[in-house]
């Protein structure tokens, strides 16, 4: 079996003051042994929960995760402990991701001791770890404000590699940073995949940046999975309306063409107790009637190709 | 941007150079160190012992031999002062060491976990919070019958309520931090998160308070002593010494000052020292 | 002095604190000229805001020192005017718009009573007036008019930096300042913020500064460019230029880190190291030592020099075309 993660009709809800959150609502995939499966939304999507809810840091509303073929979507403290050393994640910001009382060499042996390894054995992995992500041993006992923003998230990614895990879930891992150091960070995630043999869920809102490192791509609206598609395909030939504003809209540095930006225009609907119907529908320029009746299902309408939408 | 390893050295100088700006904190140190050698050196400075009754001499106003006069039992005063700061030290540091510690964990349980844990925890200190600290030491003090064990206990427990608020709120807005949720992500268990993650994060404030819980301790048994539900005769408690001085004061003030102005230095040294720590520690509370 | 509605000429701006000086603003020189949009891009901690609030007169002083330099605007060297004369420039002649929508709006004013504020401020008109003037910007910046007495909360991120657009806007500056305008704020949200950003240029003729990191935003919204590196300026000219021509190693350097650049290769070009630290410069270029093209030249007090059509570069041997001249 090649897949190493599937999530069916995954749903996560919030409880808050004006009724249920649906930050999650509904998400189906598999991930293929190897693979680089971006997810890319704004603000208010649902990713980071999605990313958040897979590895257990919040407990699933409904729908089924299986990793390595088990099911892992309600499990207990120790299961969950078990879990984590196979499954492993990567925080946006580096600067509030890291205890800011403990030295780096600190930080890195700390799943390490927590597993039970010696201090002496966890000191020369965490050594280890860092030449592995390029951190000078100069900064071993260095403090996390000492540094910039670059090796901070080396920093947070030596962490998530100490116990080898299988797959890690990226957060916006590069998001903080800045465009040089972002290719940094970019092109060691790529070499340590290779390496280590590591699957990656690569959550972003920078289309480029997931253009570059995914090998697929799923594009979420407001806890919904409205696209699915190989990398090329999706930039190539975008299907949902959604998807297509989105590409258009990032600018680009062709100072040549005059770039044709589609505006959406209408209200953003609203996550808390969402009415039925296609919560992109306020906001598209093919809406028709259907789509503010019903929910639209998710089809293959290529091969690999998976479209949400009423009017493909 | 790498800073190089020479910053870690230079923070510290740079918190002793933020503190000794602060020249009532400087002088509150000053003081602190003291009254701290008065305590540990008492024996080998104080002229006469505390309870060297000599009643030929009592009521002698301050002279050369006696520097601070002698009380109605003919002690020197001076002496009893000086081994009366062991006795406000040690009560102010040993309580303070109970309440900081027990309100440092019931804080800490309730502000990690938050949820009905907190609300119950909460909703108990807001009762004892409801009754004035004092009032409540006075309750604690008379009814385990008075003297120096009682008062350590009314004195412990009269400050738990309002420090165990201050830590929760404390570790309730650290925890709500990524490194505590990516601390649980590398499997640490909720003991290792609060002690390893939490408390090195709020140990700033941890010593302030603890600092001004010194301040408060000193002057609470004083207060206690003073009516009489605290340190018992002979021990040269300066609150005791105060209630004992009253009913000369209007011909032996003396009785009378030196006790307060002892008690009142000392608190106000504590407390500005206690400041000049806080304002060390983070300098964008200060609003400049 | 080449005509303009702003020329910055040498300025230098240090940070006294604690720890040391940090020199964030280092000899920089600039005109923007009527009518032009002109891009300053950098990455963070490159100096960028700081010279946006030195030309506004918001340096918080202390710890901020201007050791040099000049700001001329309107005939005058601004930097030197007193706050009164700087209140009236403000929100007037010159606006500026901040990065983040979500705390640069007051809570507890309506919309429209934060534009009308402004209006009344510099203009000698009654409340009524200026309400009426008030209502036909938030026009002007796609808001409904019926919208004047909302709260700020009741906003979206991208509506509410229409808001600040249309206060920055309301009295007809000759010059805008905006510094990341868009970058706190979704893709989708960010292209209808450009666009309304060009239409307004359009129809006001506002001269513009732009401060980005976004090499995207800057070709779509600039006419010229100047890159910002530790304080300095090190490649200025137009978008063509620029893009086209690059000529600073730092600048290619940029572009070759952006994901997209080269098609087929997996790996990125990033630049190699991090920004100096700006309390301890170091000599010479401060870009030398992450610089694939350096060499013993390099150790030499660098200036910037014109390598035709007002194209500057502080490079001792600049690229041309992508290939060592």
């Amino acid at each position: 079996m090649n897949v190493i993660l599937t999530v069916e009709n995954l749903k996560k809800h919030f409880e808050v003051p004006g009724g249920n959150l649906h930050a999650v609502d509904g998400i189906s995939f598999s991930i293929k042994k190897g693979e680089t499966f971006g997810v890319v939304g704004e603000s208010g999507c649902g990713k980071s929960t999605l990313g958040r809810t897979i590895i257990h840091i919040h407990q699933p509303t409904s729908g089924r995760i299986y990793f390595e073929n088990e099911d892992i979507t309600f499990i207990s403290g120790r299961q969950c402990r078990d879990l984590l050393r196979r499954m492993q994640f990567i925080f946006q910001d580096p600067y509030s991701s890291l205890n800011p009382r403990m030295t780096v060499i600190d930080i890195i042996m700390e799943p390490l001791l927590i597993d039970g390894m010696k201090k002496k054995d966890a000191r020369q992995r965490a050594s280890n770890l860092m030449e592995m992500v390029g951190l000078s041993k100069a900064f071993e006992t260095s403090y996390p404000h000492e540094l910039d923003g670059g090796r901070r998230q080396r920093i947070g990614i030596a962490r998530a590699l100490a116990l080898e895990p299988k797959l890690i879930i990226c957060d916006e891992p590069v998001s903080a940073l800045d465009v040089s150091i972002q290719a940094q960070i970019l092109n060691l995630l790529l070499e340590l995949q290779e390496e280590l043999k590591l699957t990656y869920i690569f959550i972003t809102h920078d289309l480029s940046v997931v253009k570059h490192i995914s090998d697929r791509v799923m594009v979420m609206y407001l806890g919904n999975m409205v696209e699915l598609a190989e990398t090329k395909e999706l930039f190539r030939n975008p299907l949902h309306p959604y998807t297509k504003a989105l590409l258009s809209a990032v600018p680009s540095i062709n100072i040549d063409e005059k770039q044709k930006r589609e505006i959406l225009h209408g209200e953003i609907a609203s996550p808390i107790n969402p009415m039925p119907g296609c919560r992109f529908a306020a906001r598209c320029k093919h809406v028709t009637e259907i789509c503010k009746t019903d929910d639209p299902k998710l089809m293959e309408v290529k091969a690999g190709h998976f479209v949400a939408c009423h009017n493909i | 941007m790498n800073k190089s390893n020479n910053k870690r050295k230079s923070h510290f100088r740079l918190f002793v150079q933020r503190f000794s700006r602060n020249k009532l904190a400087v002088f509150g140190l000053i003081f602190i160190v003291i009254i701290i050698l008065a305590a540990l050196l008492a024996p080998y400075i104080a002229p006469y012992g505390y309870d060297d009754q000599d009643v030929s001499r009592r009521l002698t106003k301050p002279n050369s031999e006696h520097w601070f006069g002698t009380d109605d039992l003919g002690r020197d005063v001076f002496s009893r002062m000086i081994y009366g700061a062991r006795v406000s030290l040690s009560i102010g540091i040993s309580t303070t060491t109970i309440s900081m510690f027990t309100a440092l964990i019931i804080g800490m349980i309730s502000g990690y976990y938050g949820g009905k844990v907190d609300n119950i925890i909460m909703r108990i200190v807001d009762i004892f919070l409801a009754i004035p600290s004092i009032l409540l030491s006075i309750a604690i003090a008379a009814t385990l019958g008075g003297g120096i064990v009682s008062m350590l206990i009314a004195i412990s427990l009269g400050a738990v309520p309002g420090v165990s608020r201050l830590i929760r709120a404390q570790v309730m807005a650290e925890s709500h931090k990524e490194y505590i949720e990516a601390a649980k992500v590398t499997r640490a268990s909720d003991l290792r998160i609060m002690f390893k993650y939490i408390f090195p994060n709020i140990l700033s404030v941890f010593i302030v308070t603890f600092t001004m819980g010194v301040a408060g301790g000193i002057l609470n048994a004083s207060m206690l002593s003073f009516i009489g539900l605290g340190a018992q005769a002979p021990i040269p408690e300066w609150g005791a010494m105060l209630s004992g001085g009253r009913q000369y004061i209007r011909d032996y003030p003396y009785l009378v000052t030196y006790p307060g102005i002892m008690i009142s230095i000392t608190v106000f040294s504590i407390n500005m020292f206690g400041d000049g720590l806080r304002d060390a520690f983070d300098p964008k509370l200060k609003g400049r | 002095m080449s005509g303009g509605i702003l020329s910055v000429k040498n300025l230098s701006i240090e940070y006294r604190v604690e720890e040391g000086i940090v020199k964030a603003v280092n000899d920089v020189s600039f005109d923007v000229k009527f009518g032009e949009t002109l891009g300053l891009v950098g990455e963070t901690g490159a100096g960028k805001t700081t010279i946006a609030l030195g030309i506004m007169g918001l340096l918080p002083i202390p710890p901020a020192v201007v050791t040099q330099g000049e700001v001329i605007f309107e005939g005058g060297n601004i930097l030197l005017a007193n706050e009164k004369h700087m209140r009236s420039i403000r929100g007037n002649k010159i606006s500026m718009i901040f990065q983040d929508p979500m705390s640069a709006l007051n809570p507890s004013v309506y919309v429209g009573d934060q534009i009308s504020e402004v209006i009344m401020l510099h203009n000698n008109v009654s409340k009524a007036e200026a309400r009426v003037m008030a209502e036909e910007t938030l026009e002007t910046v796609g808001i409904s008019r019926n919208r004047y007495d909302e709260y700020p909360h009741k906003f979206s991120g991208g509506m509410k930096q229409r808001v600040i657009i249309a206060i920055a806007l309301a009295c007809n500056p000759s010059l805008l300042i905006a510094d990341e305008p868009t970058t706190a704020l979704d893709v989708t949200i960010q292209a209808q913020i450009l666009e309304l950003m060009e239409q307004l240029k359009e129809k006001k003729g506002t001269s513009n500064i732009l401060i980005t990191h976004d090499l995207g935003v800057i070709a779509q919204m600039c006419d010229r460019v100047a890159v910002i590196y530790a304080g300095e300026i090190v490649e200025m000219g137009t978008l063509t230029q620029i893009f086209k021509n690059t000529a600073h190693p730092y600048t290619k350097g940029l572009f070759n880190a952006l994901p997209g650049s080269s098609s087929s290769d997996k790996r990125l070009k990033p630049i190699r190291g991090s920004m100096p630290d700006p309390m301890s410069l170091p000599e010479h270029c401060k870009f030398a030592n992450r610089c694939s093209y350096k060499t013993n030249k390099c150790a030499q007090d660098i200036r910037l020099i014109d390598i035709g059509d007002n194209h500057l570069v502080r490079c001792v041997s600049p690229l041309y075309d992508g290939e060592v001249k």
